[in-house]
């Protein structure tokens, strides 16, 4: 009877159990730590699933060991058991089995630390930079002299040193597939080091609680094969097709430098433009602290080439029409608390846009993207 | 009288009559009596336990499915600050607390705490400070900065408004409580044990209520002076933190863990006492390996020192420190693991019978077990560095703190019930309840580990429906509200039994510490006459002695009977009379802790009811010499 019991019991664990991996992980998750692309990911998975199965001997051990004595010594009668007090014997034994254990674990471990945490030659490397704001990325290639945000351009099968600052409050850089995160924290420059193996889209996301919309702060990362890297770089110092004077897409250009440039550059394509994005977006921040209700100005990412944008919001939407009209006229309906909300002059009521010059600086800010036409008269 | 020779001493005028007898609303407002103070701790930190819990279920609903519009972000990151914070200061800690105070003085067969009413004292600063933590709901928001406070996030540059204010201030007033319990029963346990027992024939509870006090007592003052110092950065604009000015965030992580990481074993080690103490009774043989099992919880206690910055192995402190702290941190598995294995083998060879409180402490080692293995995983830093911030990280610690030390702690109420009330908690509904709440437990919690592993940030109040999340959450809310189902049946059980008492003899449950030596509910002098201890588990040899020969042997009748208490003259015993003056203070200190925040009238009036109080307290006599008590 207790047996048949028993069975019932134990046959509706294992379905739960079952149930529950039914769930588990899943290497389709755009974010899955177990898809790894990059040599990083690849050793803190592999040291990962070495502690696991460990683990799950232990596990088995223990669970196993807890189901056994507890059915095989239930309470049959009222006789008092045999008053055992130790064993001095076994006791040391299993101090001393875990630890030895601990130390199989722990050699591989500090191999791991020394292989992923030491920075390689910068000579030899990319250094990119990433500042994490309240919330989007700011990425820049001090080096190449191009900035972008919330999109980060990489070259495959290179070493990348990513210099990890922030300006405001503590964000984390992480890209589960390539690597894992580090904090950027301000006042403290961190460094990571990361290399993908593929080319292909990957999603990064701020992984470290930074106040309100901390859940809309993402990233994509982008791998190309070096000669699409090279030319992607090209694109950055390319500047965006001539506008039909009058067309729509001109007069959101007027709109957009009139109201939004102050805190949005667009064209750091330029020669020299890259010191001059990092001084205005020091002043921008400088600024804003001074009066944070009131200030016209915040530090704000930048749209150059933006019409090659994929996501708009710091990866929240894709880049589109129908979702930049929506996130210009209220970017509270999207991503609750962005700073453009609060300073931009443009949600003051005297100072509304209509819905027409909405739509004009949406097709304005998609137009922008490089063209090689326009590439030629410029570099002349 | 005696007092007629003394000269007379200096007393405080007395606004109030001083409250006097064991019945009544004022018996319990001004008691010094352990037992009471005991379970006043355990109704209002339950309380706690519902609106902890009622906040889980709200960031449960919201995470329920992609894109939830439930919840705006302001209140989730409130909820789950709140409910961090309230779990842990406002229901495990004072949770324990309760098991301290009701079991302390049993298990060592004294007639109370060291000092009674410095007992009192850190009730009433616990329920005031409780409470004007959780005043800031009503007064503009509640704080919202996580439970660890990370500044800049925290600092008034970036989080204007009183909330994490009232966090800061709150965690400095219940401080003062903690602390004080930890020094009082420190000094308790050292001095008022009963004749004979050496400390290595105190029960079990007994000793880990040591080892946590002193953790207590060393690990709060680290929290009280960065309290102070954040207090001080957020209203009178000093520069500890703000990274505007210069100030280090990091420095915050430092001291924050320093005291965060033996905080962990303030609340785990409470809970592995209260499982040695059940799992003996209901296997009815000796605890296996007492020393091994002691000492490791010293050792667990003591090496829970070096390992504080397995919290920050992301910050970019080098490899240098990730490799000191990751291999300091693992090999705290070692006594953790002894642990486990001694219990398991107290198991092996017994004769087990599966009450309630046997099951949540079988269920514990289980569930602990799983917590303590995930942890190993994240104590290799470079691993930490994928699963840091993730659910699995929130996985893991409810594992160790849902799944360790509150399964415990509902063991130790299904355990102890009787004792203190005088009659059992209904069985059937107990079974029931465990087995809703391991179901609601292990489907809440274990997908949090894929969550985790499939790249979930913590403390996100929605996700993309692109990111293969679903499933899991849906199935992690389900579990929340079958927990919420076992917590509720725990509840009607409580009321059902209450309704139809089921009368618990003294020793309901064949016990072995002299807490089952007496009648249950204890007498308030609780031993009429003081026990003398010739070993450990005394009471159970007191009761057969034939066993210490070894092997049960021969007559197995008990041969010791619980305490007679019809013929106790209780003029005969000398406890200290009640005092409202704790009650004060306590009040005193919230009201100048809200006072930082809006004016120094109420600073100023908070101080005088201190003030006032210490003094009161002070001149107070332990006994009105006008009562007949000689």
């Amino acid at each position: 009877m207790i047996k048949k019991r028993m069975k019932s019991v134990i046959k509706a664990g294992i379905i739960f159990a079952l149930l529950l991996f039914a769930m588990a992980c899943s290497p389709e998750s755009p974010q899955s730590t177990w898809d790894t692309h990059g040599p990083v990911a690849e050793i803190q998975k592999n040291l990962f699933l070495f502690v696991f199965w460990i683990a799950v001997v232990v596990f088995i051990i223990v669970e196993g060991g807890i189901i056994y004595l507890t059915f095989r010594y239930r309470r049959k009668d009222d006789k008092l058991p045999v008053q055992n007090h130790g064993n001095l014997k076994l006791e040391i034994a299993w101090t001393i089995i875990p630890a030895i254990i601990i130390v199989i674990i722990a050699i591989p471990t500090v191999i791991a630390i020394w292989d992923t945490q030491v920075m390689p030659d910068e000579e030899d490397s990319l250094v990119v930079e990433a500042v994490g704001h309240q919330w989007w990325f700011e990425f820049k290639y001090p080096t190449e002299e191009v900035v972008t945000a919330n999109e980060l351009h990489l070259p495959e099968d290179t070493d990348v040193i990513v210099k990890i600052a922030s300006q405001d409050v503590l964000h984390s850089f992480w890209i589960p597939k390539i690597a894992g995160k580090i904090d950027m924290v301000p006042n403290h420059n961190n460094e990571l080091y990361i290399k993908a193996d593929d080319p292909g889209l990957y999603y990064g996301q701020c992984a470290e609680f930074c106040g309100i919309v901390h859940a809309m702060m993402r990233f994509r990362v982008i791998v190309h094969t070096e000669e699409d890297y090279q030319d992607w770089l090209q694109e950055m110092r390319t500047p965006p097709g001539k506008l039909t004077i009058g067309s729509d897409e001109d007069e959101g250009r007027k709109l957009f430098v009139g109201n939004c440039s102050m805190c949005h550059s667009y064209d750091s394509y330029k020669k020299g433009a890259y010191t001059k994005e990092i001084d205005s977006q020091f002043n921008r921040w400088e600024e804003w602290k001074k009066d944070k209700e009131n200030s016209a100005i915040v530090s704000a990412p930048n749209l150059t080439n933006f019409g090659n944008r994929i996501t708009i919001g710091a990866g929240i939407k894709e880049n589109n029409y129908d979702n930049l009209v929506k996130w210009i006229e209220n970017p509270d309906a999207i991503k609750l608390g962005t700073r453009m909300k609060n300073h931009a002059a443009i949600y003051k009521n005297e100072n509304k846009l209509t819905n027409e010059q909405i739509n004009q600086i949406a097709k304005y800010l998609l137009s922008l993207k490089p063209s090689m036409e326009s590439s030629a008269t410029y570099n002349k | 009288m005696s007092t007629t020779n003394k000269p007379k001493q200096f007393q405080l005028p007395r606004i109030f009559p001083r409250p006097m007898g064991h019945y009544g609303i004022w018996s319990w407002v001004g008691t010094v009596d352990h037992k009471k103070i005991g379970i006043m701790y355990g109704i209002v930190s339950f309380f706690w336990f519902i609106m902890g819990g009622i906040e889980a279920l709200l960031i449960r609903v919201q995470l329920s499915h992609a894109e939830a519009n439930i919840i705006d972000p302001e209140l989730y990151n409130q909820l789950f600050t709140m409910h961090g914070t309230t779990m842990v200061f406002l229901v495990v800690m004072p949770l324990s607390a309760a098991f301290f105070n009701l079991l302390v003085p049993l298990q060592i067969g004294a007639r109370d705490v060291a000092f009674p009413r410095l007992n009192s004292l850190s009730l009433w600063i616990f329920i005031f400070g409780s409470i004007l933590m959780n005043i800031s709901w009503f007064t503009g928001g509640a704080p919202n900065g996580g439970w660890f406070g990370y500044p800049p996030n925290s600092t008034i540059n970036f989080n204007p408004g009183n909330g994490m204010t009232y966090w800061v201030l709150g965690l400095n007033v219940l401080g003062v409580a903690s602390i004080a319990a930890g020094l009082n029963f420190i000094v308790t346990i050292i001095n008022m044990r009963a004749p004979g027992m050496s400390m290595m024939k105190m029960p079990v509870f007994t000793w880990m209520t040591f080892i946590t006090s002193i953790l207590i007592v060393l690990a709060l003052p680290i929290l009280g002076v960065a309290g102070i110092q954040m207090t001080a950065d957020r209203v009178y604009g000093t520069n500890f933190f703000n990274s505007e000015a210069g100030g280090d965030p990091i420095f915050w992580q430092h001291i924050f863990w320093l005291f965060g990481h033996p905080e962990v074993y303030i609340l785990i080690l409470p809970a592995m006492g209260i499982v040695s103490e059940i799992l003996p009774t209901f296997a009815r043989k000796p605890l296996f390996g007492y020393s091994f099992i002691i000492f490791s919880g010293a050792g667990i206690g003591f090496m829970g020192w070096f390992v504080w910055s397995h919290h920050m192995f992301t910050v970019g402190l080098g490899p240098a420190a990730n490799t000191a702290f990751t291999i300091s941190t693992m090999f705290i598995a070692v006594p953790t693991g002894v642990k486990i294995f001694n219990w398991m083998a107290t198991l092996w060879g017994g004769s087990i019978k599966f009450t309630t409180a046997m099951l949540f402490s079988i269920g514990f080692i289980a569930m602990f077990t799983i917590g303590g293995l995930s942890g190993v995983t994240h104590a290799a830093s470079p691993s930490d560095m994928q699963q840091q911030d993730t659910y699995y990280v929130v996985a893991h610690f409810h594992y160790v703190l849902f799944g360790g030390a509150i399964f415990a702690i509902f063991g130790g109420l299904f355990f102890w019930w009787p004792k203190f009330f005088g009659y059992f908690l209904s069985e059937r509904l107990g079974k029931i309840t465990f087995v809703l709440m391991m179901i609601g437990f292990n489907l809440q919690f274990a997908p949090m580990h894929w969550l985790g592993l499939d790249g979930m940030p913590r403390r996100i109040y929605t996700y993309a429906d692109d990111m293969g999340w679903e499933l899991s959450n849906l199935a992690a809310t389900l579990g929340g509200f079958i927990i919420a189902l076992s917590v509720a049946l725990f509840m009607i059980n409580v009321i059902y039994s209450m309704r139809n008492k089921k009368i618990a003899p003294g020793d309901p449950w064949d016990g072995r510490t002299l807490e089952w030596s007496i009648s249950s509910p204890p007498p308030h002098y609780n031993f009429a006459k003081i026990p003398e201890v010739n070993h450990i588990d005394d009471w159970w040899y007191k009761k057969y002695p034939s066993l210490l020969e070894g092997s049960p042997k021969g007559d197995l009748t008990p041969k010791a009977e619980v305490e007679d208490t019809s013929k106790v003259n209780e003029a005969d015993i000398h406890l200290p009379d009640l005092s409202y003056y704790p009650v004060l203070i306590g009040i005193g200190l919230s009201l100048a802790a809200l006072g930082v925040m809006y004016t120094y009238a109420l600073v100023t009036i908070g101080l005088i009811l201190v003030i006032w109080g210490c003094i009161g307290w002070s001149t107070e006599p332990v006994n009105e010499p006008n009562e007949k008590h000689h």
